[in-house]
Protein backbone atom coordinates (compact mmCIF):
# COMPACT_ATOMS: atom_id res chain seq x y z
CA UNK A 1 0.00 0.00 0.00
CA UNK A 2 2.90 2.69 0.83
CA UNK A 3 4.78 1.70 -2.41
CA UNK A 4 1.37 2.45 -4.23
CA UNK A 5 1.30 5.50 -2.47
CA UNK A 6 4.74 6.18 -3.26
CA UNK A 7 3.80 5.79 -7.29
CA UNK A 8 5.05 2.40 -7.61
CA UNK A 9 3.46 1.12 -10.84
CA UNK A 10 3.75 -2.31 -9.97
CA UNK A 11 2.44 -2.08 -6.30
CA UNK A 12 -0.68 -0.24 -7.60
CA UNK A 13 -1.17 -3.05 -10.44
CA UNK A 14 -1.40 -5.77 -7.16
CA UNK A 15 -4.18 -3.56 -5.49
CA UNK A 16 -6.02 -3.55 -8.94
CA UNK A 17 -5.93 -6.93 -9.45
CA UNK A 18 -6.82 -7.27 -5.30
CA UNK A 19 -9.68 -5.25 -5.06
CA UNK A 20 -11.49 -4.82 -8.43
CA UNK A 21 -13.90 -7.71 -8.33
CA UNK A 22 -14.70 -6.62 -4.67
CA UNK A 23 -15.66 -2.88 -6.59
CA UNK A 24 -17.35 -4.70 -8.94
CA UNK A 25 -19.39 -6.58 -6.67
CA UNK A 26 -20.23 -3.53 -4.70
CA UNK A 27 -21.71 -2.18 -8.27
CA UNK A 28 -23.65 -5.49 -9.22
CA UNK A 29 -25.19 -4.73 -5.66
CA UNK A 30 -26.22 -1.06 -6.22
CA UNK A 31 -28.31 -2.54 -9.41
CA UNK A 32 -25.40 -2.00 -12.29
CA UNK A 33 -25.42 -4.76 -14.75
CA UNK A 34 -21.94 -6.59 -15.15
CA UNK A 35 -20.69 -4.46 -18.60
CA UNK A 36 -21.60 -1.34 -16.79
CA UNK A 37 -19.69 -2.37 -13.13
CA UNK A 38 -16.50 -3.66 -15.53
CA UNK A 39 -16.26 -0.43 -17.18
CA UNK A 40 -16.85 1.51 -14.09
CA UNK A 41 -14.42 -0.47 -12.02
CA UNK A 42 -11.32 0.43 -14.86
CA UNK A 43 -12.87 4.06 -14.60
CA UNK A 44 -12.43 4.38 -10.72
CA UNK A 45 -9.01 2.97 -11.03
CA UNK A 46 -8.00 5.40 -13.63
CA UNK A 47 -9.07 8.29 -11.06
CA UNK A 48 -7.70 7.31 -8.52
CA UNK A 49 -4.48 6.58 -10.24
CA UNK A 50 -4.93 10.02 -11.43
CA UNK A 51 -5.74 11.66 -7.74
CA UNK A 52 -2.39 9.68 -6.69
CA UNK A 53 0.10 11.53 -9.45
CA UNK A 54 -1.76 14.89 -8.51
CA UNK A 55 -0.91 14.19 -4.62
CA UNK A 56 -4.83 14.59 -3.55
CA UNK A 57 -4.94 11.26 -1.81
CA UNK A 58 -4.32 11.76 1.55
CA UNK A 59 -5.29 8.01 2.70
CA UNK A 60 -5.20 4.97 0.00
CA UNK A 61 -8.38 2.84 2.28
CA UNK A 62 -8.96 -0.17 0.38
CA UNK A 63 -11.04 -1.45 -1.31
CA UNK A 64 -13.68 1.50 0.73
CA UNK A 65 -12.01 3.91 -1.64
CA UNK A 66 -11.77 2.36 -4.70
CA UNK A 67 -15.73 1.02 -4.04
CA UNK A 68 -17.35 5.12 -3.07
CA UNK A 69 -15.02 6.32 -6.28
CA UNK A 70 -16.85 3.75 -7.91
CA UNK A 71 -20.65 4.62 -6.51
CA UNK A 72 -20.06 8.30 -7.45
CA UNK A 73 -19.12 7.17 -10.75
CA UNK A 74 -22.54 5.28 -11.01
CA UNK A 75 -24.50 8.13 -9.71
CA UNK A 76 -23.08 9.97 -12.39
CA UNK A 77 -24.08 7.10 -14.95
CA UNK A 78 -27.59 7.04 -13.60
CA UNK A 79 -28.19 10.36 -13.83
CA UNK A 80 -27.11 10.93 -17.69
CA UNK A 81 -28.40 7.69 -18.32
CA UNK A 82 -31.89 9.44 -16.82
CA UNK A 83 -31.36 12.46 -18.49
CA UNK A 84 -31.26 10.38 -21.45
CA UNK A 85 -34.45 8.82 -21.21
CA UNK A 86 -36.24 12.10 -20.24
CA UNK A 87 -37.02 10.28 -15.97
CA UNK A 88 -36.32 12.62 -13.04
CA UNK A 89 -33.64 11.91 -10.54
CA UNK A 90 -36.33 11.43 -8.21
CA UNK A 91 -37.78 8.27 -9.89
CA UNK A 92 -34.41 6.79 -9.68
CA UNK A 93 -34.11 7.62 -5.59
CA UNK A 94 -35.03 4.24 -3.71
CA UNK A 95 -37.78 4.28 -1.58
CA UNK A 96 -37.79 4.03 2.47
CA UNK A 97 -39.12 0.66 2.38
CA UNK A 98 -36.37 -1.46 1.56
CA UNK A 99 -34.09 0.09 3.78
CA UNK A 100 -36.69 -0.38 6.55
CA UNK A 101 -36.41 -4.18 5.47
CA UNK A 102 -32.66 -4.47 4.74
CA UNK A 103 -32.41 -3.57 8.53
CA UNK A 104 -34.73 -6.18 9.63
CA UNK A 105 -32.85 -8.65 7.47
CA UNK A 106 -29.38 -7.52 8.84
CA UNK A 107 -31.17 -7.82 12.32
CA UNK A 108 -31.89 -11.22 11.68
CA UNK A 109 -28.57 -11.97 9.84
CA UNK A 110 -26.60 -10.36 12.87
CA UNK A 111 -28.16 -12.94 15.37
CA UNK A 112 -27.76 -15.84 13.04
CA UNK A 113 -23.86 -15.07 12.84
CA UNK A 114 -23.67 -14.45 16.42
CA UNK A 115 -25.02 -18.44 16.91
CA UNK A 116 -22.26 -19.68 14.69
CA UNK A 117 -19.25 -20.86 16.34
CA UNK A 118 -16.40 -18.31 17.44
CA UNK A 119 -13.80 -19.46 15.40
CA UNK A 120 -16.31 -19.56 12.01
CA UNK A 121 -17.55 -16.19 13.02
CA UNK A 122 -13.66 -15.03 13.37
CA UNK A 123 -12.77 -16.63 9.79
CA UNK A 124 -16.04 -14.96 8.40
CA UNK A 125 -15.03 -11.47 9.56
CA UNK A 126 -11.85 -11.48 8.54
CA UNK A 127 -12.93 -13.03 4.87
CA UNK A 128 -16.22 -10.85 4.45
CA UNK A 129 -15.77 -7.54 6.94
CA UNK A 130 -11.70 -7.37 6.55
CA UNK A 131 -11.51 -8.77 2.90
CA UNK A 132 -8.38 -10.68 4.27
CA UNK A 133 -7.45 -13.57 1.66
CA UNK A 134 -8.00 -16.67 1.79
CA UNK A 135 -4.78 -18.22 2.29
CA UNK A 136 -3.87 -15.49 4.74
CA UNK A 137 -6.49 -15.78 7.26
CA UNK A 138 -5.78 -19.51 6.88
CA UNK A 139 -2.48 -18.48 8.40
CA UNK A 140 -3.53 -16.35 10.69
CA UNK A 141 -6.01 -18.91 12.38
CA UNK A 142 -3.72 -22.01 11.64
CA UNK A 143 -6.32 -24.15 9.60
CA UNK A 144 -5.78 -25.09 5.85
CA UNK A 145 -6.82 -22.98 2.80
CA UNK A 146 -9.12 -25.98 2.49
CA UNK A 147 -10.77 -25.94 5.66
CA UNK A 148 -11.12 -22.07 5.47
CA UNK A 149 -13.15 -21.91 2.57
CA UNK A 150 -15.48 -25.31 3.58
CA UNK A 151 -15.99 -22.95 6.98
CA UNK A 152 -16.80 -19.92 4.82
CA UNK A 153 -19.16 -21.82 2.47
CA UNK A 154 -20.86 -22.97 5.54
CA UNK A 155 -21.49 -19.52 7.34
CA UNK A 156 -22.62 -18.48 4.06
CA UNK A 157 -24.98 -21.19 3.61
CA UNK A 158 -26.62 -20.70 7.33
CA UNK A 159 -26.55 -17.11 6.95
CA UNK A 160 -28.32 -16.96 3.61
CA UNK A 161 -30.88 -19.78 4.98
CA UNK A 162 -31.70 -16.90 7.35
CA UNK A 163 -33.04 -14.69 4.14
CA UNK A 164 -36.50 -15.10 2.60
CA UNK A 165 -35.34 -12.14 0.10
CA UNK A 166 -37.36 -13.31 -3.21
CA UNK A 167 -34.99 -14.53 -6.20
CA UNK A 168 -35.23 -13.10 -9.72
CA UNK A 169 -37.48 -15.39 -11.41
CA UNK A 170 -35.83 -18.01 -13.43
CA UNK A 171 -36.71 -18.36 -17.36
CA UNK A 172 -35.92 -21.53 -18.93
CA UNK A 173 -34.42 -19.88 -21.75
CA UNK A 174 -31.62 -17.67 -22.01
CA UNK A 175 -33.39 -14.10 -22.10
CA UNK A 176 -32.24 -11.40 -24.67
CA UNK A 177 -30.53 -8.60 -22.74
CA UNK A 178 -32.72 -5.47 -23.02
CA UNK A 179 -32.05 -2.69 -24.63
CA UNK A 180 -31.83 0.19 -22.46
CA UNK A 181 -32.73 2.72 -25.34
CA UNK B 1 -25.80 -22.58 -25.53
CA UNK B 2 -24.05 -22.18 -22.14
CA UNK B 3 -26.39 -23.58 -19.18
CA UNK B 4 -27.50 -20.98 -17.31
CA UNK B 5 -25.78 -20.28 -13.56
CA UNK B 6 -26.77 -22.25 -10.47
CA UNK B 7 -27.10 -20.53 -7.28
CA UNK B 8 -23.55 -22.10 -6.18
CA UNK B 9 -22.00 -20.78 -9.50
CA UNK B 10 -23.40 -17.35 -8.76
CA UNK B 11 -22.63 -17.01 -4.74
CA UNK B 12 -19.15 -18.55 -5.88
CA UNK B 13 -18.41 -15.85 -8.62
CA UNK B 14 -19.28 -13.12 -6.50
CA UNK B 15 -17.46 -14.53 -3.30
CA UNK B 16 -14.25 -14.92 -5.54
CA UNK B 17 -14.00 -17.90 -5.16
CA UNK B 18 -13.78 -19.61 -8.73
CA UNK B 19 -10.60 -20.21 -10.87
CA UNK B 20 -9.92 -17.24 -13.42
CA UNK B 21 -11.33 -19.74 -16.35
CA UNK B 22 -14.74 -20.62 -15.02
CA UNK B 23 -15.17 -17.53 -13.35
CA UNK B 24 -14.67 -15.93 -16.77
CA UNK B 25 -16.80 -18.04 -18.65
CA UNK B 26 -19.50 -17.96 -15.96
CA UNK B 27 -19.18 -14.23 -16.23
CA UNK B 28 -19.19 -14.46 -19.84
CA UNK B 29 -22.84 -16.29 -19.84
CA UNK B 30 -24.09 -14.14 -17.37
CA UNK B 31 -23.20 -11.11 -19.66
CA UNK B 32 -25.51 -12.18 -22.34
CA UNK B 33 -28.23 -13.28 -20.29
CA UNK B 34 -30.42 -10.69 -18.63
CA UNK B 35 -31.58 -13.82 -15.83
CA UNK B 36 -28.03 -14.99 -14.77
CA UNK B 37 -26.94 -11.30 -14.51
CA UNK B 38 -29.70 -10.82 -12.52
CA UNK B 39 -28.68 -13.50 -10.13
CA UNK B 40 -25.50 -12.33 -9.83
CA UNK B 41 -27.14 -9.02 -8.70
CA UNK B 42 -29.06 -10.72 -5.97
CA UNK B 43 -26.28 -12.54 -5.07
CA UNK B 44 -23.81 -9.23 -4.93
CA UNK B 45 -27.01 -7.27 -2.68
CA UNK B 46 -26.78 -10.43 -0.61
CA UNK B 47 -22.77 -10.78 -0.09
CA UNK B 48 -23.30 -6.99 0.46
CA UNK B 49 -26.17 -7.64 3.24
CA UNK B 50 -23.56 -10.13 5.15
CA UNK B 51 -20.59 -7.67 5.03
CA UNK B 52 -22.57 -5.49 7.32
CA UNK B 53 -23.79 -8.20 9.24
CA UNK B 54 -20.20 -9.34 10.29
CA UNK B 55 -19.02 -5.95 10.40
CA UNK B 56 -22.20 -4.84 12.66
CA UNK B 57 -22.36 -8.02 14.62
CA UNK B 58 -19.02 -7.36 16.49
CA UNK B 59 -18.99 -7.29 20.17
CA UNK B 60 -15.68 -6.42 20.91
CA UNK B 61 -14.63 -7.88 24.45
CA UNK B 62 -13.10 -5.31 27.01
CA UNK B 63 -9.46 -5.47 27.43
CA UNK B 64 -8.61 -6.79 31.11
CA UNK B 65 -7.54 -3.13 31.92
CA UNK B 66 -10.93 -1.80 30.49
CA UNK B 67 -12.16 -3.83 33.24
CA UNK B 68 -11.10 -2.46 36.12
CA UNK B 69 -12.22 0.63 34.85
CA UNK B 70 -15.32 0.05 33.88
CA UNK B 71 -16.38 -1.58 36.97
CA UNK B 72 -16.24 1.66 39.56
CA UNK B 73 -17.08 3.99 36.95
CA UNK B 74 -20.32 1.99 36.63
CA UNK B 75 -20.82 2.12 40.09
CA UNK B 76 -19.89 6.00 40.45
CA UNK B 77 -22.25 6.74 37.51
CA UNK B 78 -25.39 4.66 39.42
CA UNK B 79 -24.24 6.47 42.47
CA UNK B 80 -24.33 9.98 40.83
CA UNK B 81 -28.01 8.84 39.06
CA UNK B 82 -29.28 8.15 42.45
CA UNK B 83 -28.21 11.05 44.06
CA UNK B 84 -29.39 13.69 41.42
CA UNK B 85 -32.78 11.75 41.20
CA UNK B 86 -33.61 11.90 44.86
CA UNK B 87 -36.40 14.53 45.25
CA UNK B 88 -35.65 15.18 48.80
CA UNK B 89 -31.89 15.69 48.75
CA UNK B 90 -30.74 19.50 49.20
CA UNK B 91 -29.16 20.95 46.64
CA UNK B 92 -26.12 21.54 48.81
CA UNK B 93 -25.59 17.60 49.18
CA UNK B 94 -25.53 17.35 45.52
CA UNK B 95 -23.14 20.36 44.98
CA UNK B 96 -20.67 18.94 47.76
CA UNK B 97 -20.91 15.65 45.62
CA UNK B 98 -19.31 17.70 42.92
CA UNK B 99 -22.28 16.73 40.61
CA UNK B 100 -23.60 20.11 40.06
CA UNK B 101 -21.21 20.96 37.04
CA UNK B 102 -23.48 18.97 35.25
CA UNK B 103 -26.64 20.14 36.02
CA UNK B 104 -28.96 21.67 33.30
CA UNK B 105 -28.78 25.46 33.82
CA UNK B 106 -31.63 27.33 35.20
CA UNK B 107 -32.43 30.79 34.26
CA UNK B 108 -32.96 33.41 37.27
CA UNK B 109 -36.72 33.81 38.61
CA UNK B 110 -37.29 30.20 36.49
CA UNK B 111 -40.29 28.84 38.70
CA UNK B 112 -39.56 25.35 38.06
CA UNK B 113 -35.95 25.37 39.72
CA UNK B 114 -34.69 23.41 41.97
CA UNK B 115 -35.30 24.73 45.12
CA UNK B 116 -34.19 21.84 47.56
CA UNK B 117 -37.78 21.05 49.31
CA UNK B 118 -39.86 20.62 45.90
CA UNK B 119 -39.19 17.52 43.67
CA UNK B 120 -37.39 18.34 40.53
CA UNK B 121 -39.62 19.21 37.54
CA UNK B 122 -40.12 16.32 35.15
CA UNK B 123 -37.77 17.10 32.61
CA UNK B 124 -34.61 17.77 34.80
CA UNK B 125 -35.86 14.45 36.19
CA UNK B 126 -35.39 12.84 33.01
CA UNK B 127 -32.56 14.77 31.91
CA UNK B 128 -30.64 14.25 34.85
CA UNK B 129 -29.01 10.89 34.30
CA UNK B 130 -27.83 11.25 30.48
CA UNK B 131 -25.55 14.37 31.25
CA UNK B 132 -23.28 12.74 33.78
Amino acid sequence: MSRARAGDRSAWGVLVERHTHRVRVALLADGLGLDDSRELAQATWVLLWEKQLRGELERLELPGLAIAQARFLAMDLRRRRARELDRDDEELAPSPAPRVEAAQTLQRLEAALRERPALQQRIFRLAVDEQRPHAEIAHAVGLSLQRVRQILWEVRRALRATLDEPKPPRSAALSPREDPS
Amino acid sequence: MSPHLTDTDAAQWIAGTLAPPEADALEAHARTCTTCEALLQHEARVEALLGVAARQSVVRPLRPRARWVALPLTALAAALALLLLRPDLPASTAADAGVTASLPEVPAGDETHFDGEAPPPEAFQARAPFSL
